[in-house]
Order: structure tokens, then sequence, then C-alpha cells
């Protein structure tokens, strides 16, 4: 019984042989075909990627305000407007009180004994 | 080209996982080590299945090219290459025999060989459509199993890997396999170079 298994078996053995010796072997026009594809597919997704970049929401954006450049432009200006918006309203007269300060200060530079003088004047 | 060389050399110490990040991540060298890697398995794969060279050339090249287009996508630790490969080929064949109602054992292309014995290599195209006609008589599952184990050379732990079984079973699969094969061949061993007992 086993010996008849074993034979069955080795029989088996020769249709699995037979089998593998009439497949063909890979074709190097398969490998080439396939790195091939392999590269197309990498341009292609490269493309694709840089494509995405390119039209990103913001890209457009930016484009459609006339580039970075604007974009700080515009985004200088607005900041300005919003300071000026938010602070105090009497801020322009803090300049003018820093432009007399700054007045007298010079004053003082120019002349050292201006108040002395004055107050000998007054006397 | 030296450093095409060196950079090869590094790739070829990669896994399968990190290869196709690689590919995904700009290095298009890493197709080739993959493509080595895999390329005879699912050829060979795809031929013991459609048993037409062309077709199997084909479905190998589709195998490829959707690994191509799923590497920048393709999660590590999920599947491995082989068996996604696997699962691949496997529904590319169902569709090309359902596209073509192609009988298992199709033309075999190969030609004859000048060297080889005429009459050696018509007892094996003999043999080997006999196989194919009782491998397609056998339930998917042993026929898988057996196809892989002994046309593709595959060990039991991946077979049961590919197919989602336990090795126990994969064994089980092969020898019930193999027993119905001896029994579907036994009466035509005298037409295939077999004395009767």
């Amino acid at each position: 019984m086993t010996e008849n298994k074993d034979n069955k078996d080795f029989e088996l053995e020769d249709f699995f042989t037979a089998a593998k010796q009439t497949a063909p072997e890979v074709s190097k026009t398969l490998r080439r075909k396939i790195l091939d594809t392999s590269e197309q597919e990498f341009e292609r997704s490269k493309n694709y990627t840089s494509k995405k970049h390119h039209n990103s929401w913001w890209n457009y954006l930016f484009n459609e305000f006339g580039g970075f450049y604007s974009i700080v432009g515009y985004g200088t200006v607005a900041t300005i407007g919003i300071f000026i918006g938010l602070s105090n309203p009497h801020w322009s007269n803090i300049i003018l009180q820093l432009d007399e300060n700054i007045t007298i200060a010079e004053l003082e530079l120019a002349d050292p004994f201006v108040y002395l003088s004055s107050l000998y004047l007054g006397e | 080209m030296m450093k095409n060389l060196m950079r090869l050399d590094q790739l070829s110490g990669m896994s399968d996982d990190a290869l196709l990040k690689a590919y995904a991540n700009g290095i298009p060298e890493a197709s080739q080590i993959l493509t080595d890697r895999f390329m005879s398995k699912i050829f060979t794969q795809a031929f013991h299945r459609v048993r037409n060279e062309a077709d199997a050339d084909d479905i190998a090249q589709e195998a490829m090219l959707r690994l191509w287009r799923i590497a920048p996508n393709w999660k590590q630790g999920n599947a491995k290459i082989s068996t996604w490969l696997y699962k691949i080929v496997n529904n590319l064949c169902i569709d090309r025999l359902r596209q073509k109602k192609t009988e298992y054992l199709g033309a075999v292309t190969e030609p004859i060989d000048d060297r080889q014995n005429v009459t050696h290599y018509l007892l094996n195209q003999s043999r080997a459509k006999a196989l194919y006609s009782a491998l397609a008589k056998l339930p998917i599952r042993q026929r898988e199993a057996v196809s892989m184990r002994h046309l593709e050379g595959i060990s039991n732990p991946e077979i049961a890997e590919k197919l989602e079984l336990s090795i126990e079973a994969v064994e089980s699969l092969i020898a019930r396999g193999k027993r119905a094969l001896s029994d579907a061949l036994q009466s035509q061993k005298s037409e295939l170079g077999y004395q009767n007992d």
C-alpha cells in the first residue's frame, strides 16, 4: 500500500516537472516593459505632485492679487489700517506732543542757559 | 553610472516595503530591485493559471503597474507586497480567463527546442496538459495550494499567508489535492508514458 502510494507520488512529481519544463522563462522584454511603466509612473506622479503644488488654492489667490510682494504690501497697509482703527482717537496728539518735547530738548542742547537767562531776565 | 550602481547596491539590502516607499519618495532605481524580486514569481503564477505566455506577460506587467501606482499610498505593515501582488495576479488571471473563456489547459506556447529530444518533449507536453486538466477539476483552494507548492515552488508558510489559512490547513489541502490528482491521472497512465500495473 505504502509502496503504491510512494509510486503514485513519484509519478505525480513527473507531471509537475513536465509542467515546469514546458513553462517559458521570463523574457527580458517583460523586464524592460515593467521598468518602462515604472519610469512612466514615476514621471507621472512627479508631474502630478508639482502640478498639485502649483494648482493649490493659496497659489491661485497669490497670483490673483499680483504675487507674493503685492500680498506683503497689502498686508502691511492692512496692519497699519487696523492699528489706526483700533488705537486712541487722539493718537495724533501724541505725535505732536512728542514733537514739542523734541523741540525743547533741541533748545536745551543749543543753549544750556536758556532757562537761566529767562530767570534773570524775569527778575 | 558609478553613483547609480552604488545606489542600487544600497537599495538591494532594503525590505520590499522600504523599497516601495523609496520609489514613491523619488528614488526610481528602487523599482529595478522590486521588479527583479517579483517579476519571475508573478509571471510563473500567471502562466500556470492562464497557460499562455502572452497573457502571463500582460498580467505580470499590469500587476507591477498597479504596484507602482499604489506606491505613494502604500501603508507599511498592512500587508506584504508579495501577498498583495499574489491577490492582484490571481484576480487578473480570473478576469483574463473569463474574458477569453479559455480552458485551464490552453495551448502550450513553447517552441520545440532542437536540443531536446522530440519524444521527451511531446511526452512532457502531454503530461503537462493532463496535469493542468486534472488541476482544473480540483476545488479552487486545493488547486491554488497544489499549484503554489509544486509549480511555483512557494513554501507552505508562505502559502498559508497568501491564502490566509493555517499551515496545517495548507498541508491538508495539498495532500488532498495531490491524492485527487493522482486518482485523476491514473486512468491516463498508459497514454502518458507509464506502463499499467
